[in-house]
């Protein structure tokens, strides 16, 4: 009675302390080992011994001999008592693989200790007979798995725990301006300080997703959690991202119940996910739980509305059934990536010159942009404009305009160019004769032709004097579409500052005549699906975000557009 | 009772509101300022009028039609003004896609509209009469589509005409055609380039339809789906019939 009291109470004072109890079941961990082979001699190794149920691990062991020569055995194991016994082989490398070869078998016995950390071990290789003995001198195990975390979709609703693991929550990336303080957009800037790299706080801010910590009721007094993840992700104690709340990783905080907040850094690479790890560790520092979740930081999709555009309204009945929870803009979504792999994706529907930089200069993302071309003057993303610089200059150098049409169609009444901004060939002293040249785009089966009209002319081409109007400035034109006096073109002068740096991965031009207009504006990087022609579908933006979205093939996605309206193509350029 | 009244209300009220606020899904029964500015029409319109211009503009879907739908909200003669109006409008076809639903949906009624349209309206709409047919399953679309390869005549465009680049030329019929047989094909068989564009030289152009042609007349798949395509023939008034006849449609 006496020892049996003795020994509840050693108990009770063992996990008061926090120290593990003595028949903790082993987890597995990563080991340090030094042995001696009976061929090679003395090595060190790393052992790493990895849960994969309750009495069976994947082993692997790197050896580095005191020659020099390293080798990687692995295999797998079944715990039975205190005893972990591996079969498994020798490593042939990638190359090896490649050329059919085999591993040497291999197989191991190690010593499980009641603290649940490994002790001793001993292997042997089937074809050289090699055989060895170790001790493991060091190590870190695995903690027991504990509810530690709690994550919070982005409806605010917990994620269960069985999908805490797999599915775990979607992230967009803190890619916009919600405090606007990152800069302004204006003509020529083309940098802006998303909220990602916004040092000072952010008011208003709503990307970041809550998570909570739940301290267990029996972790001991002085216990600290320590937060692991990766670089792509960010947390924060506050939802302004305050300066000084920002909780790195490796950081351990004080345990206790509280909500924190994540903030997705950079896009997950399709099929991996992030993971979001929290360990309870004793005043002695020893992790006694573990929990784990996974989060998905998505790409990012954009469907760019200009002025002239046919209405989101169908990308918006898509988003409406496929999305993840009650976020807008972006929308997060469940999609693939072009491999196939599990991608989320974060979809805005932007419509502002300043938004228009910011999804062009997104590393790896998708955009449409839906609106009037222009004539390939840039992308207008208001009206009324009265001088080039308000367009999105993403141009040519020169482009040829129909200025009244422009004033009387496309809501720009007041748009005045000065001579200044005639277009010219700068190679003759003779005002405004600026020259075409032939040019052929490339598409995926096709050729298209258009023009281009250099600035230093290029001693070749079709010259066109500038011929005055009667009336009006507006007037003022370099030639006439099949000598219609109605239907004009002036050349001038466009350019491309409002080109921020280029990383999307696919853009579509859907607007008229996308690809003759500006496909040296946006060629030469990743994909570019482009309209040949007059567009007209309202549906064309949704299916080209939609295929992207579901990991559709260039071909498979070309031929979903050219369903709808048949004047599609597209031109890989990479990176 | 009147409680009971009041509370199914007051879900009908907070359902329309919740779903206005959402922003995604269905189309919101009270129309945003951009629905707006694609459908200025929709601003005061109120019972039928305003069914018929959210139907067409923001819910058909011509790659699955709603035959049920169309035809409550929809009917010919009665729409027929409605309908041509988006024919014949200048500037962006903004109406493509639900008059391809709507065509579809109405059947014997739309496909006689659309080939009347095409026949007697405008040259300036013979292009989107030709477009409205897309969704059409029936053989006789696909017939008619066919026939039209050989119709040299043009289809003037004032928009396209003001916004093309260089080397413009306006559309044919013919032109329309192989490129609407084109997006009808993709699920069929596979035809050689349908793509015509207003920017390549007409003798490209007809280089491209001759190769459609002499591949429609061959192609077994396309044959094949034709024969089997369900006929509206049998349920078009004789002078519908004639029509379509005289437009190659045998």
């Amino acid at each position: 009675m006496r020892s049996f009291k003795a020994v509840t109470t050693a108990m009770a004072l063992l996990l008061f302390a926090g120290i593990a109890h003595p028949l903790d079941t082993f987890l597995g961990g990563e080991f340090v080992t030094t042995g001696t082979a009976s061929k090679g001699g003395a090595y060190t190794g790393v052992l790493k011994v990895t849960p994969t149920g309750p009495t069976t691990f994947r082993v692997s062991e790197e050896l580095r001999y005191a020659s020099g020569n390293t080798v990687t055995y692995a295999g797998d194991a079944t715990l039975s008592g205190d005893t972990l016994r591996v079969s498994g082989e020798t490593s042939v490398g990638f190359l090896g693989k490649l050329a059919g070869k085999k591993g040497e078998g291999w197989t191991a016995t190690f010593k499980v200790g009641t603290d649940g950390m490994l002790k001793s071990g001993s292997w042997a290789l089937a074809k050289s007979g090699t055989t060895a003995s170790e001790t493991i001198t060091t190590g870190k195990k695995n903690a027991a798995t504990g509810d530690l975390l709690v994550l919070l979709d982005g409806s605010g609703q917990p994620v269960a725990k069985a999908k805490k693991k797999t599915d775990g929550v979607v992230l967009a990336v803190n890619l916009d301006d919600d405090d606007k303080d990152g800069g302004s957009g204006a003509d020529g800037v083309t940098t802006i300080t998303t909220d990602r790299d916004d040092e000072n706080g952010v008011s208003n801010e709503d990307d970041l997703l809550a998570f909570r910590l739940a301290k267990p009721a029996n972790a001991a007094l002085g216990s600290r959690f320590l937060l692991s993840f990766s670089d792509k992700l960010a947390v924060w104690r506050t939802k302004t991202k305050a300066p000084g709340t920002r909780i790195k990783n490796g950081d351990t905080i004080e345990a206790k119940d509280e909500t924190l907040w994540l903030e997705g850094r950079d896009a997950s690479a399709g099929g991996t996910p992030e993971t979001l790890s929290v360990q309870l560790l004793a005043p002695n520092g020893a992790a006694t739980l573990q929990d784990e979740g996974k989060v998905f930081v998505a790409r990012s999709a954009f469907l760019l509305l200009g002025h002239g555009h046919s209405s989101s309204s169908s990308l918006e009945s898509w988003l409406g059934s496929h999305k993840a929870d009650s976020r807008k803009n972006p929308v997060l979504v469940r999609g693939k990536d072009e491999k196939g792999k599990a991608q989320a994706w974060a979809v805005y529907l932007w419509s502002t010159e300043k938004q228009a930089k910011i999804a062009l200069s997104t590393a790896g993302s998708v955009i449409a942009y839906d609106g009037h071309s222009n004539f390939g003057l840039g992308f207008a993303f208001e009206t009324n404009f009265s001088r080039v610089s308000q367009f999105l200059n993403i141009a040519d150098a020169q482009v040829p305009v129909n200025w009244p049409y422009l004033r009387d169609h496309q809501d720009h009444p007041n748009l005045i160019f000065e001579d200044a901004e005639y277009g010219d060939d700068a190679s003759t002293p003779k005002f405004s004769d600026p020259v075409a040249v032939d040019r052929w785009i490339q598409g995926d089966n096709d050729q298209y032709h258009t023009r281009r009209w250099p600035a230093g002319g290029n001693g070749g081409g079709t010259r066109y004097p500038l011929v005055r109007g009667k009336d009006y400035k507006w007037d003022d034109h370099h030639y006439l579409v099949d000598s219609d006096a109605t239907n004009a073109r002036i050349v001038v002068k466009a350019g491309s500052r409002d080109m921020p740096a280029k990383r999307w991965s696919k853009l579509f031009l859907n607007s008229c005549y996308g690809g003759p207009y500006y496909y040296d504006s946006f060629g030469g990087r990743g994909t570019l699906f482009f309209t040949t022609d007059e567009a007209s579908s309202p549906l064309t933006s949704a299916i080209f975000i939609e295929s992207c979205i579901e990991g559709k093939s260039n071909d498979q996605t070309l031929k979903a557009l050219n369903k709808a309206e048949n004047i599609n193509d597209y031109h890989v350029f990479g990176e | 009772m009147k409680r009971a009244l009041l509370l199914v209300a007051l879900m009908t009220v907070g359902g329309a509101a919740l779903a206005q606020e959402d922003g995604l899904g269905a189309a919101p029964r009270e129309p945003t300022e951009e629905m707006l500015q694609h459908c200025p029409e929709l601003r005061g319109a109120i019972g039928l009028k305003r069914d018929q211009l959210l139907a067409l503009f923001f819910e058909l879907d011509a790659s699955s039609v709603d035959e049920k739908r169309v035809r409550s909200i929809f009917s010919l003669p009665r729409d027929k003004d409605l309908l041509e109006g988006f024919l014949d409008e200048k500037g962006r076809y903004r109406a493509q896609s639900g008059l391809r639903a709507v065509v579809a949906g109405l059947g014997s009624a739309g496909l006689a509209w659309a080939a009347g349209r095409f026949e007697n309206g405008k040259p300036e709409s013979r292009g989107r009469a030709l477009d409205a047919l897309v969704a059409v399953k029936a053989r006789e679309a696909w017939k008619l589509l066919e026939a039209r390869l050989e119709d040299k005549r043009p289809v003037p465009d004032w928009r396209a005409a003001n916004e093309a680049p260089p080397g413009y030329k306006a559309l044919r019929v013919c032109d329309h055609a192989v490129r609407l047989l084109g997006s009808r094909l993709m699920d069929v068989t596979t035809p050689p380039d349908t793509r015509v564009g207003s920017l390549l030289p007409i003798e490209d152009r007809d280089a491209r339809i001759l190769k459609v042609k002499d591949f429609l007349a061959r192609d077994a798949a396309y044959r094949a789906h034709v024969a089997k395509a369900p006929s509206l023939l049998g349920e078009l008034d004789p002078k519908d019939r004639e029509l379509l006849e005289g437009l190659g449609v045998k």
